[in-house]
């Protein structure tokens, strides 16, 4: 007679099952299942439990879009819902922060005393849904080099040195990273002042845990704010400038996390002088979001995306309908719409972001309640909440 | 034996008879294999066991019946929109009665919808539960010291034992 597996009369279930379904359970069910029992406290702080836990969260649903309006964070989830982010660290003398990047679960986040302009960033790497904050050691120009194989640059005009920040996962080497680059500060359009010129690029490793110089080894190229990372390679939307002919075009700067091997190259976009893009991810590949004006009062948006790693074939894959005209808005892509926090005033004063569907090109503003005006500082990043431990204190 | 079998009887583990259609056993590679031994043995008198309790083996038969169209052919989004409605019904059930073994059944039967589905549902339910809860319905008991509790108390403050 042929039998099939065994089950008696009140499953014990095995450890198999136990962990397939604690892997679909959201972080703040799992951080109290840790109360159940030993077994349980164990299985969930394992590396393979977290590792498979955000897996399986990647591959079942999009991630939340992380907004950003000055003091107010807020989550939008897949299903259209808003939550907000309650607690926003702020340490020491400083009172407001800037998320700068966004990684499985992990923010990076610039804090700062405002108004005073900050010559250096103080950084924290941060998990929401654990609650868990760790500060990055600091960097300032007075630091006597102690800790640091390397002195910041002076700026000749006596000013302090702009300065980018980028943050990003390498499944190749299983770390994280954070890179900052300082540029000279160079006038090259009439509306505000772009970071041209790296003179130095620092990059802090979080299982190191500390920081080091890494060569740039590009020249007569500036970058813009917000890198995006893809695969292990961090992008940054930037440009070059033409030594010959004093022409610039649009480019990436990308940053293999692994090897430390920065790269230059062209973006397909239209004239430099007429257009914002931004880099975001589409079909988990680099993508870059191109807003440019067409007549007065009416923009728009073009999507292309890297079809392959190297950064030399692109390829046009929406191109929008007329839309009314937005200033320097931030810009990304999410679950087939393309998401914009307007810069523009009569739109800040509304609370409200735009969602352009790339398949009916359908424009509608989504009221986001108590968000707070925004004046062009907004940020928005993908974020997909996670118990990846940082080494950090709970906050 | 030809191929006009249409469904194989089984019993379950408390011996009562079921029938399955040869397309739903299709779902599950065990039953699959024992329909072949079935249709292909010379000696067919022999009822195969299922070591799967009759209560549950009405719900994982029912399952599969439902399923066996899609999964054979292929659906429409209508179609698929109506199979996940009728799975949202179908788990409707008690988690200590009947849930985990279903989960038990749909892993050793080597259903991954139904263990999916099975799996999904228990998580939905200990979203809502307290510490306690979640203990007596896995049927597990605190086994942390008091000094442990307190230490975990001090790692996660606001989260409690009960």
């Amino acid at each position: 007679m042929k039998r099939i597996a065994v089950a008696g009369n009140m499953p014990f279930l095995p450890e198999e099952i136990i962990r397939y379904i604690l892997m679909r359970l959201p972080v703040k069910t799992l951080i109290r299942s840790r109360f159940v029992c030993k077994h349980w406290e164990n299985l969930i702080r394992t590396p393979s439990f977290i590792s498979e836990h955000l897996h399986h969260y990647r591959t079942h649903q999009s991630p939340s879009l992380l907004l950003q309006r000055r003091y107010n964070l807020r989550l939008l989830d897949c299903k259209m819902k808003i939550h907000k982010v309650h607690i926003a660290p702020v340490i020491g003398s400083a009172n407001t922060f800037q998320i700068v990047g966004s990684s499985n679960g992990l923010l990076c986040v610039n804090v700062y005393r405002y108004p005073v302009y900050c010559p250096c960033p103080s950084l924290l790497l941060w998990n929401p849904a654990t609650r868990e904050v760790r500060q990055l050691p600091p960097i300032t120009p007075n630091t006597k080099g102690a800790d640091l194989p390397f002195q910041l640059p002076p700026d000749r005009r006596g000013v302090y040195l702009p300065f980018r920040i980028g943050f990003g996962f390498s499944p190749v080497i299983n770390d994280y990273k954070v890179v900052i680059t300082y540029h000279d500060a160079t006038v090259i359009t009439n509306d505000y002042d772009f970071p041209f010129e790296v003179l130095l690029v620092v990059v802090y490793s979080l299982s190191s845990g500390s920081w080091k110089k890494v060569e740039f080894g590009i020249k007569n190229v500036g970058l813009d704010e917000q890198s995006v990372t893809v695969n292990g390679i961090m992008f940054w939307p930037g440009f070059g400038r033409n030594p010959d002919t004093h022409t610039y075009y649009f480019a990436t700067v990308s940053f293999d996390i692994a090897n430390e091997v920065f790269t230059l190259t062209p973006t397909p976009t239209p004239d430099w002088s007429t257009s914002t893009s931004r880099l975001t991810m589409y079909e988990k590949k680099l993508a870059l979001l191109s807003f440019f004006a067409t007549q007065d009062s009416e923009y728009l948006i073009e999507l292309w995306v890297m079809e392959d790693g190297s950064g030399a074939s692109w390829a046009k894959k929406y191109s929008s309908c007329l839309i009314p005209r937005v200033v320097r808005p931030e810009m990304t892509i999410w679950m087939n719409q393309i998401v914009c926090d307007p810069g523009e005033k009569e739109h800040y004063k509304e609370q409200k972001i735009i969602l352009l569907n790339i398949s009916t090109n359908e424009l509608k503003a989504f009221n986001i309640s108590k968000y707070g005006r925004g004046n062009g500082s907004g940020s928005i990043y993908y974020h997909a909440e996670s118990l990846v431990p940082i080494g950090g204190k709970k906050l | 034996m030809s191929s006009s079998v249409e469904a194989i009887t089984v019993l379950s583990s408390d011996g009562d008879e079921f029938k399955i259609t040869v397309s739903a056993a299709k779902l599950s590679k065990p039953l699959n294999w024992m329909l072949e031994d079935v249709c292909f043995s010379d000696d067919c008198d022999e009822v195969p066991t299922i070591e799967v309790n009759s209560k549950t083996l009405v719900k994982v038969i029912e399952y599969c019946e439902k399923h066996a169209p899609r999964a054979n052919s292929g659906a429409s989004d209508s179609d698929a929109e109506e199979l996940k409605k009728w799975d949202i019904e179908f788990m409707k059930m008690d988690v200590k009665d009947i849930l985990f073994h279903i989960l038990m059944a749909a892993n050793y039967l080597h259903m991954e919808g139904l263990y999916d589905l099975a799996c999904q549902t228990a998580a939905d339910l200990m979203k809502g539960m307290t510490v306690s809860q979640i203990r007596k319905i896995f049927h597990i008991k605190n086994d942390f010291s008091s000094e442990e509790q307190e230490q975990l108390r001090r790692q996660h403050p606001g989260c409690s034992f009960d």
